[in-house]
């Protein structure tokens, strides 16, 4: 149970898994059909006639790691305000709504230049201000139809409406019976070229909410501080919700320029996946999506991590069990190697008779679970991480023991023969399981397509990993698995009273 | 006014009330669905083998792979009432243990070569055995599928690991703050052991043995409780011939075993807290019964519930979300079961200074949805919403037979689906309000709430009497007092000795028992008196000056009295009242329950008290573990040590019975000193003793 929800948790914090893998999937790769619009808007539309339905989905090239320092979590607040509707969809009446919306602006940044001003603003100023802020928010209020976006979605048969926002990219996607495709087509179109951000302040509230439950467990502390740790110039050293008094700083001003700069046609690729005739599809979603405007394509150019100097190390004390993390920095998705770095997630840590598992669950008996994951941070250099769960009375450096036990090995013996067949049988299955439905399916090809540049790439990953060697998997092993590349997180059990 | 004229003054009136309303019209507004393509469900074969395994199976080739799996009646609510624990280790080491023809190691290196996988697990009220893998390694995945249905070899190394990864689970089980809401509500909601609920502790894992993993797979493991789904790449006449050849030969022997499933409790309303000081928020998580999957009002109140707590359009959505800003998530769901009836859940989790504003949202919804029926359009979206998502229902080949198969095992018809969906279409508003006066009621709410109490912005006693769980995890070992016939016979005789050394006679004529006194501790002294009642009544009223407070218990019902006013006692105080009565007047509750059998007694061994030598023997109550220690020498009960939780957590308290006087011919101590972890801090003077007072049993309860 653990275990599985561990894999969960890291998903949600980082992107789905994809490990690929060669077969005959021709058939599946030759009827995609793409298409560039005019505005610049890459359209990906893959037909399957299973069942009457369709996933959608669009992909904005942007993500937590596209974020400045002052500004920590903007990525995600735009994806939340991006459900908020649009100047006809959530509103009674726009032209009204935005003169009070401009006032609720307005009266924000009166009382946050009060709030951050040197000397301190009068408490009876700051108070005058913010009594002014809540009214100006309930007028603008008296304007919205709450919902409403969701709402449409929803009653049309989106079975789980939903978007997520990642280090590397910001993904929404949902599915619908596949005679509305039209429908999605507007409400995405429109939602992308005429977002309204109501309710802005109130749903930044609500993002707080959502930082205070990830941080109420220690794994969720640990990887706040993990991560800041690993990395001292790259943005992934900032978690995607970001830091408290940013999202207390930033305005609708601020999202509306992210949107701007980011949300332009050139940043976006939009996927569908199901029940569709590709020749009808198509005019549709050129019709709809074709009006996003074109933009510029953005600078992705972020601050490089230096290579790493010395092990760092965390401990964080805690009255939750003990838990650990081990990460070594590795090169971006699209590096050549990339395959061999999967190899090796694979070989160490998939599977019951992987290393680790043998090693440190079933021999040692120091954890109860023991994995690799290899996709915090994939757009970018990221990183290769272990992670072990320490069993009852073993700690967390019994664990860490034992995973560098493992990784000498590999650096210093090569995989047997059957170890590599393994491999290769195991990533065929795990990438047809990726692809089996609609929404992994699209998900995957908006990655790939937008990670090394083009789709095609999904079903190239078979011959990649089939090429593989042992002498890779020890050269990519002495290469990074080398202690000043190295940060270890360590969660360390304390009462309560001994952590005062 | 002729009715022509009417008519036209009302549709003038009608068309300006419309364009009055009329938003500017908008493309999503006026887009023409197509009809929508049918719904081609594959076909699935039903058979039974030769041995009665009853079998569904779907070709699908999209992709080179196969897939099973089996469900096996048993689960959590067939584990033997003292073997805890017993299905979710089975559930384990069904898998890791092995079977009889190969190493569980082997497997391991084999399935991962080939990409394959086989997995089992425990339900409540099954254990599933799932395999999947390429297409070209049916044959020898099928095999051994069959090998851990048939000849699981349990290897003890497995068996201990799986119980090294149980105990690591259990001093885990805090760490996580919406599991232990979960897991709290749930003991309240279904009883505290029932199988639906109950946690299992150390003292559970060292107690389960390979026999009994042996014995549970003999009893249950057999073709006429097994039902297999198999799909993906293959022909089903081929498949028939796999599945005959390995499953076909298992033969169900000696009658089939009855599952008795456990009765749900009478809900009560109750507010609980837990005090967890590592979160950022509190967690709120609220419960009542539900319904089962074949009630008729399962469509309405599926609906109901959508609309009150389902999505993004729901009420509590909106309201605590969006409106308030209190939440990320808000919500509820029913969560039906298919042979019981399941609970509806309401949940949401804010910062500690909104928690009371959070909560009070929440019920103020819950009431709305009785009170008032729903809007025309809250109808709309939430029925049309569950009309538009039913084609997903067979968008993938293994949500189609698993649902399948699901039904096939529970003993529902195959289509209900379908049905469920024909009744979702007639659901109307009436049916929605009727439902939620029906099985919404506030009254019968049990309300958890997880977090920094002492932030909280209002205190949780706002919404009645709170009930502190303590939710520390047990480490002590279980007294085991299941097999030892020589240790209770000796613990009999001793307290036969111990009753003599008090006065046998008046013992033996003993209805109730009264005591007035007082009780000093930190910060002052109070008078107090006593009431004992046997076999289950038991009253304290303590006197505050002109004000007197009693806290009686009559049988399982504790109430509060003070005047005309009455309330009951949350389970944790109730819990420190009933653990005082068994020692009331120097033990005498415990006494009469061990003679008579009620409570198992066991003598452990020569000890020493105040320096003097000492018979042990341990008690085994509902609340706790008493160990006795008496006087060997006068028979007389010198002590008794017990754990309790206290405010900071686990306490071992020592009551020490001195100055025994003889009243109406029976010893009873006069003075009462209680230590806790080694300090004494209560004491109590007794001046007064009745023996058989008459006291009214209506006292107990009025």
């Amino acid at each position: 149970m653990l275990k599985r929800k561990l894999t969960l948790l890291i998903l949600i914090a980082s992107v789905i898994s994809t490990i690929v893998f060669a077969g005959s999937f021709d058939s599946i790769s030759n009827s995609v059909v793409e298409k560039t619009l005019p505005n610049g808007l890459k359209v990906l539309i893959l037909p399957k006639h299973d069942a009457p339905v369709f996933t959608g989905l669009i992909y904005a090239d942007v993500g937590g790691a596209n974020e400045n320092q002052n500004a920590t979590g903007l990525a995600h607040i735009f994806e939340h305000m991006a459900f908020k509707g649009t100047k006809t969809i959530g509103t009674k009446d726009y032209e009204k709504e935005k003169v009070a919306l401009d006032k609720v602006e307005k009266a924000f940044f009166e009382l946050r230049a009060a709030k951050e001003r040197k000397p301190k603003a009068s408490e009876s100023e700051i108070k005058a201000l913010e009594e002014k802020f809540q009214q100006a928010q309930e007028e603008a209020q008296q304007f919205v139809v709450q919902n409403e976006l969701g709402e449409i979605i929803e009653r049309e048969g989106a079975p789980d409406l939903n978007a997520f926002t990642s280090f590397d990219q910001t993904v929404y996607m949902y599915s619908l019976p596949s005679n509305k495709l039209e429908l999605w087509a507007a409400i995405e179109a429109d939602r992308f070229t005429n977002p309204v951000l109501r309710e802005f302040y109130k749903e930044k509230d609500v993002i707080m909410e959502e930082k205070r439950m990830g941080e109420s467990n220690a794994f969720g502390k640990l990887l706040d501080d993990f991560m800041a740790v690993a990395f001292k110039n790259h943005m992934y050293r900032s978690w995607v919700i970001g830091c408290m008094s940013d999202l207390k700083h930033i305005s609708r001003t601020d999202a509306e320029a992210w949107f701007d700069k980011w949300y332009r046609a050139k940043n976006l690729t939009a996927v569908i996946v199901g029940d569709v005739d590709p020749n009808t599809a198509m005019p549709i979603l050129e019709k709809y999506l074709g009006k996003i405007p074109a933009g510029e394509k953005p600078s992705q150019y972020v601050s490089e991590e230096p290579p790493q100097r010395a092990e760092k190390r965390i401990i964080m004390e805690d009255p939750s069990q003990p838990f650990l993390v081990v990460a070594y920095h590795k090169p971006a998705f699209d590096d050549p190697d990339n395959a061999v770095y999967d190899a090796i997630a694979d070989i160490l840590g998939g599977g019951r008779s992987s290393r680790l598992y043998t090693s440190l669950v079933k021999e040692k008996k120091v954890a109860m679970y023991a994995g690799t994951y290899t996709e915090l941070g994939r757009k970018y250099p990221g990183l290769f991480l272990f992670f072990a769960v320490p069993n009852q009375g073993k700690t967390a450096e019994d664990c860490e023991k034992a995973i560098y036990e493992e990784i000498e090995k590999l650096k210093t013996t090569p995989v047997s023969q059957e170890e590599m067949e393994g491999l290769k049988a195991r990533a065929k299955k795990n990438f047809i399981q990726s692809i089996d439905d609609n929404s992994g399916m699209a998900l995957n090809l908006a990655m790939y397509q937008n990670l090394t540049g083009d789709w095609r790439n999904l079903f190239k990953e078979l011959e990649k990993i089939d090429k593989v060697t042992t002498q890779d998997i020890m050269r990519i092993a002495n290469q990074i698995f080398v202690k000043n590349n190295r940060t270890v997180g360590i969660v360390k059990t304390t009462t309560a009273q001994e952590s005062k | 006014m002729t009715r022509k004229i009417i008519c036209l003054v009302l549709l003038t009136i009608l068309t300006f009330t419309l364009t009055a309303q009329e938003k500017p019209k908008r493309i999503i507004d006026q887009l023409n669905f197509p009809k929508l393509n049918d719904i081609k469900p594959p076909e699935v074969a039903e058979i039974s083998l030769s041995n009665g395994v009853v079998v569904m199976l779907v070709e699908d080739h999209d992709f080179p792979t196969v897939n099973l799996r089996a469900m096996v009646k048993g689960g959590k609510v067939a584990e033997p009432i003292d073997k805890n624990g017993l299905a979710e280790l089975f559930g384990e080491v069904l898998r890791s243990g092995g079977t009889k023809s190969m190493k569980s190691d082997d497997i391991d290196k084999y399935l991962d070569r080939i990409g394959a996988s086989i997995e089992t697990y425990s339900g409540e009220s099954a254990i599933e055995i799932q395999a999947d893998c390429l297409k070209e390694n049916t044959d020898e995945v099928i095999k051994l599928f069959a090998d851990f249905i048939l000849n699981p070899a349990f290897e003890d190394e497995k068996i201990d690991l799986a119980k090294t990864q149980m105990r690591s689970a259990i001093s885990r089980r805090n760490d996580e703050a919406m599991n232990v809401v979960e897991r709290e509500l749930n003991k309240i909601l279904y009883g505290k052991d029932s199988p639906y609920a109950r946690q299992v502790e150390y003292w559970d894992v060292d107690n389960l043995k390979k026999e009994d993993l042996i014995n549970y797979h003999q009893k249950y493991f057999r073709p006429d409780m097994t039902y297999l789904a198999v799909w993906g790449d293959f022909s089903t006449a081929d498949m028939k011939q796999k599945l005959e050849k390995y499953l076909g030969g298992w033969k169900s022997q000696g009658p089939k075993p009855e599952i008795t499933l456990p009765s749900i409790p009478e809900q009560k309303y109750s507010v609980n807290q837990i005090e967890k000081t590592d979160v950022e928020q509190t967690f709120i998580f609220m419960g009542q019964l539900g319904l089962r999957y074949d009630d008729p009002d399962y469509a309405p109140t599926y609906i109901m519930s959508e609309i009150l707590g389902g999505g993004f359009s729901s009420r509590l959505f909106k309201k605590v979300r969006t409106e308030l800003g209190l939440a990320y998530g808000a919500g509820s769901f029913m969560s039906p079961e298919f042979d019981h009836k399941g609970m509806f859940y309401f949940y949401t989790s804010t910062k500690p200074s909104t928690t009371s504003k959070a909560l009070s949202a929440m019920l103020d919804e819950i009431k709305r949805i009785r009170e008032t029926p729903v809007s025309d359009d809250e109808l709309k979206v939430a029925k049309e919403g569950f009309l538009n998502r039913y084609a997903f229902q067979f968008d993938s080949t293994s949500k189609l037979v698993n649902r399948m198969l699901t039904y096939r095992f529970y003993n529902y018809p195959t289509d209900f689906n379908k049905k469920i969906r024909d009744a979702v279409e007639k659901v109307t508003k009436d049916d929605v309000l009727r439902v939620a006066k029906n099985y919404l009621i506030p009254e019968k709410l049990t309300i958890v709430a997880l977090g920094r109490v002492k932030e909280f912005d209002e205190p949780l006693s706002k919404y009645g009497s709170v009930n502190t769980i303590d939710i520390t995890i047990p480490t002590g070992k279980k007294v085991e007092m299941a097999s030892n016939p020589q240790a209770e016979g000796k613990a009999v005789e001793l307290i036969k000795k111990a009753v003599k050394a008090i006065g046998e006679p008046a013992f033996n004529s003993l209805k109730d028992y009264y005591s007035d006194g007082k009780i000093l501790m930190e910060g002052g002294e109070m008078p107090y008196k006593s009431y004992l009642l046997f076999p289950d009544k038991y009253a304290v009223e303590l006197l505050f000056g002109e004000v007197s407070l009693k806290m009686a218990l009559d049988g399982d019902n504790a109430k509060m009295f003070q005047g005309a006013q009455s309330a009951p006692i949350p389970e944790s105080e109730a819990k420190d009242l009933k653990t005082s009565m068994w020692t009331e007047g120097g033990g005498l509750l415990l006494f009469k329950s061990i003679l008579e059998g009620k409570v198992k007694a066991q003598y452990l061994k020569e000890g020493t008290f105040g320096g003097n030598p000492a018979e042990l023997i341990a008690v085994e109550t509902p609340q706790t573990v008493f160990l006795l220690f008496l006087d060997k020498k006068s028979g007389l009960l010198q002590a008794v040590r017990y754990e309790d939780i206290g405010e900071k957590g686990k306490e071992d308290v020592v009551e020490i019975y001195k100055n025994f006087k003889e009243i109406q011919g029976l010893k009873v101590p006069q003075e009462i000193t209680v230590n806790i972890n080694n300090e004494p801090k209560v004491s109590n003077k007794i001046w007064k003793v009745k023996i058989n007072s008459g006291v009214s049993p209506d006292f107990f309860s009025k």
